[in-house]
């Protein structure tokens, strides 16, 4: 029977209530912090200081996005940060898609030891600083853009969701009779598979890129150069302002640049944020589904 | 099929095992076959390539790598510096400077500890205490001893002149691994100073405090009386940029804080002269009495809690306060930096204590420049600085080379070249603009600060004599730091992170009123369960050391 909340008993009305109460609350405070941080972008540093900020903006100005859009590291940042979302969810979805389907494949040789190799690292790591050493001493990947890229090639946990993708959305039987027909494993792939599968790469495809726009750790361990560093990491050094106290220059430029600093913060948030708050909407629809197929099947 | 999975994990385990225990076995074999040919190139052909005295230090050019702390301020390429550059041609030493920002220095710092790829030199790493310590006489740091005594005559003549020196930089047993940050400069070394607001004085008719209970009155008629004659009583009598700040220069009327600032929380009981531990004396408990009374009066900043220095920048820009601890002027009042001057004199307390200890001795920092151990030629690089703690190097250090920097006046003063510091262009600050020539920016250098070459803000004139005023309050005796052995500095960090978390945020209760001091006496038996007296015998053998070194 359909649930109609005009005939619903009085308890579950109460339910209802307490309900759409609590979910409200969680809305507002997950969108508080989004809204603040948008006026304070919009608004005169010295209001944000002095803590006349609440909710809309005051004192409205352009001058915090002039200050970002002139800088010329943020520039940089973003166009590294282009770089490596492309470059690395490509190379993210081609590996995963290989391993994905070679692993789901019944007739692979040895492929509950592969998966438990995969899983192994899933626990287990080396540690940041063995890690490190492989990195600079073995792979020479010490300050070298394919740092950002190569070593999270796939991640387990993906490989695992599309793996079991491939093993209940796609009927076995499909691609034996592909192979009747004369596929070889690749084209069973490309031809076959892949078709089917575009609602799980497009929620790879956001898993991975909103990793790869949000990463800076590796960035910070094993970048150097600052025409090398991503967008995360420009952010980073402006967020994290050398302490007050150490400043000791003097007059009206100190007041200046702290209250442009102060400005930029926000700007900066709102301009690093916006590509990914895009992106959302229209992946959204593959999102649920995709996951879900994914994973709940299984 | 499972046993199959049991031995193949088996074998990855057992590969990982061994390719452990080799890359051990690699670093324990290589680490002695490096100091040995260390040994060999200080020995023989380093001693020919090395002068011993005077520039320059080497005869064929050298490199070393550097790793450095960048200030924003600074070019992101420290050779760009012009003292740098002069230095190179002066040495024959080429530094290759791995600058890393404020946000990244940890972690590189960490990293280069724990995987063992050192640079020659750590210079202005913001090295912690606790690790120079722990990875000094673990011999990840060079023992600095014999090359100061060789190769560094001025820090020796530092040395022998300040006994305080020594005692503070080296460890428990008495190696030196870092030299550090020096200070020579009242106005640097009283840390925190309370500036008055003059021209509220003024407009309230009242005199400079000399008393806490004078500088209560003050602050009540600066909040009461419109002092800012605005209409609105919106005036911050008294604020700071943390509650720390505020009780730095306020606990010497309460006689806290007899030693100066070197240990923390420790000084000397003055009844029976042992250690004290005073966040848990009497005494401490009538500060913190008064400064409730001028919360709850709202002569303290309500907001003194989650303040910051923007804050107290911006209600200065407003003409909204009285009275602020800082190191200096400029840094915190800035539309209004002429109403402000410090305390004529140390403020007299409840119990006739006056005292002013937010002072510490000569040591800035104490992990200003170490050596790795893979450094292969400690002597270059002991010579190298040892300049800096000279009176030349020390003023080229801030204020770079005469006639390209900086000039002499008629009065013998030194100064920038007015036109380098004349025209500031917009959108710069004095610090980007003099950052071209010398490398001071961002402070903590391994140097000493002198007071005529350092044109930071803690030297401008307001900050100066404040200081002068303080100077004849200051401790007898100012503390260096004391060392503990790696031992007791494990334990201690483990202890004082607990007991001191508890001081501050009973601090903060007992100010705000949110706890009663009727219950100063549980407090204090909370701390002594949190092991107050283990830390105090870790402290005491400590001191009973630094007496005897």
């Amino acid at each position: 029977m359909e649930y109609n909340p005009k005939t619903a008993s009085a308890g579950d009305r109460l339910f209802d209530i307490a309900v759409y109460a609590i979910l409200t609350m969680a809305a507002l405070a997950t969108l508080y912090p989004l809204l603040y941080i948008l006026s304070a972008s919009f608004s005169d540093p010295m209001a944000i200081v002095k803590g006349k900020l609440w909710l809309w903006p005051q004192r409205v100005t352009l001058d915090s996005y002039r200050e970002v859009f002139g800088n010329a590291d943020i520039w940089t940042g973003y166009r590294n940060s282009l770089i490596y979302l492309v470059v690395g969810t490509t190379i993210n979805i081609v590996m995963t898609t290989m391993g994905a389907y070679a692993l789901s494949r019944k007739d692979l040789v040895g492929r509950h030891a592969l998966s438990l190799i995969f899983t192994f690292t899933l626990i287990f790591n080396g540690g940041l600083v063995p890690t490190y050493l492989t990195y600079k001493n073995m792979l020479g990947l010490y300050d070298n853009l394919w740092a950002m890229v190569i070593p999270s090639a796939v991640s387990v946990w993906n490989l695992i969701v599309m793996r079991t993708y491939f093993q209940t959305s796609i009927p076995y039987e499909l691609q034996e009779a592909a192979f009747i027909d004369g596929c070889s494993n690749i084209r069973t792939l490309t031809r076959i598979v892949l078709p089917l599968s575009m609602p799980i790469i497009a929620v790879m495809t956001m898993y991975y890129g909103v990793a790869h726009w949000n990463s800076y750790f590796t960035a910070l361990i094993y970048l150097h150069d600052g025409w090398r560093q991503p967008l995360q990491m420009v952010i980073r050094n402006i967020l994290i302002q050398e302490d007050m106290s150490a400043m000791t220059g003097s007059g009206q430029s100190l007041m200046d640049q702290m209250l442009k600093a102060e400005g930029m913060k926000y700007a900066v948030i709102v301009v690093s944020s916006l590509p990914m708050l895009l992106m959302y909407p229209l992946v959204q629809k593959h999102f649920v589904k995709g996951v879900m197929m994914g994973a709940v099947k299984g | 099929m499972k046993k199959s999975l049991t031995i193949g994990t088996a074998l990855i385990l057992l590969a990982s095992v061994m390719a452990g225990c080799s890359s051990n076995n690699d670093s324990n074999a290589s680490a002695p076959a490096s100091s040995s040919s260390n040994g060999q190139a200080a020995t023989q052909p380093g001693t020919e390539k090395l002068n011993k005295t005077g520039f320059p230090i080497v005869n064929e050019p050298l490199t070393l790598t550097a790793m450095v702390q960048l200030s924003p301020a600074q070019p992101p390429e420290w050779n760009d510096i012009l003292v740098w550059q002069e230095y190179e041609k002066m040495t024959g030493i080429h530094i290759e400077w791995d600058e890393y920002t404020a946000a990244d220095m940890t972690e590189k710092r960490n990293l280069a500890l724990a995987s063992n790829e050192l640079p020659d030199i750590f210079f202005r790493t913001r090295m912690p205490d606790n690790d120079i310590d722990k990875y000094g006489p673990e011999g990840t740091f060079l023992k600095l001893n014999d090359l100061i005594d060789q190769y560094a005559p001025n820090f020796k003549a530092l040395l022998d002149k300040n006994k305080a020196i020594g005692k503070g930089i080296a460890t428990a047993d008495g190696s030196i691994y870092a030299l550090p940050n020096l200070t020579e400069s009242p106005s640097i070394e009283i840390t925190k100073k309370l500036f008055l607001n003059q021209s509220w004085l003024k407009s309230t008719g009242k005199a400079s405090p000399t008393t806490t209970d004078e500088l209560y009155d003050v602050l009540k008629a600066f909040r009461e009386q419109d002092a800012n004659g605005n209409g609105q009583q919106d005036e911050v009598p008294l604020t700071a940029d943390s509650l720390e700040d505020l009780i730095l220069v306020l606990r010497g009327a309460f006689g806290l804080g007899n030693q100066g600032t070197g240990n923390g929380n420790w000084d000397l009981d003055s009844a029976s002269g042992g250690l004290r531990f005073f966040p848990a004396s009497d005494a401490y408990k009538e500060l913190l009495v008064y400064m409730n009374k001028l919360y709850s009066e709202k002569l303290i900043d309500q907001e003194i809690f989650t303040n910051d220095g923007k804050k107290v920048l911006a209600k200065n820009e407003e003409n909204q306060v009285g009275a602020f601890s800082f190191s200096n002027i400029v840094a915190r009042a800035n539309k209004n930096a002429s109403d402000y001057a410090g305390l004529e004199t140390a403020l007299e307390g409840p119990n006739g204590d006056r005292l002013y200890t937010s002072a510490r001795g000569p040591i800035g920092a104490r992990g200003a420049f170490l050596l790795g151990k893979t450094n292969k030629n400690p002597e270059a690089s002991m010579r190298w600085i040892d300049h800096f703690y000279g009176e030349e190097g020390i003023r080229m250090m801030y204020l770079g080379i005469e006639g390209q920097s900086y000039q002499k006046n008629a009065d013998g003063n030194y100064e920038f070249l007015p036109e380098i510091v004349g025209n500031i262009p917009e959108g710069s600050s004095f610090d980007q603009v003099v950052s071209k020539y010398v490398p001071y920016a961002g402070g903590s250098l391994p140097t000493l600060t002198k007071e005529a070459y350092f044109k930071g803000g803690e030297t401008e004139p307001a900050a100066k004599a404040a200081a002068e005023k303080l100077q004849p309050y200051l401790p007898k005796t100012l503390w260096s730091p004391f060392s503990f052995t790696t031992e007791e500095s494990e334990q201690k960090q483990a202890l004082e992170a607990d007991i001191n978390g508890m001081v501050n945020q009973r601090a903060a209760e007992f100010i705000q009123g949110k706890a009663s001091l009727a219950d100063f006496d549980k407090y204090v038996a909370q701390l002594k369960k949190m092991g107050l007296d283990d830390l105090q015998k870790i402290y005491e053998s400590a001191y009973a050391r630094y007496q005897a070194g």
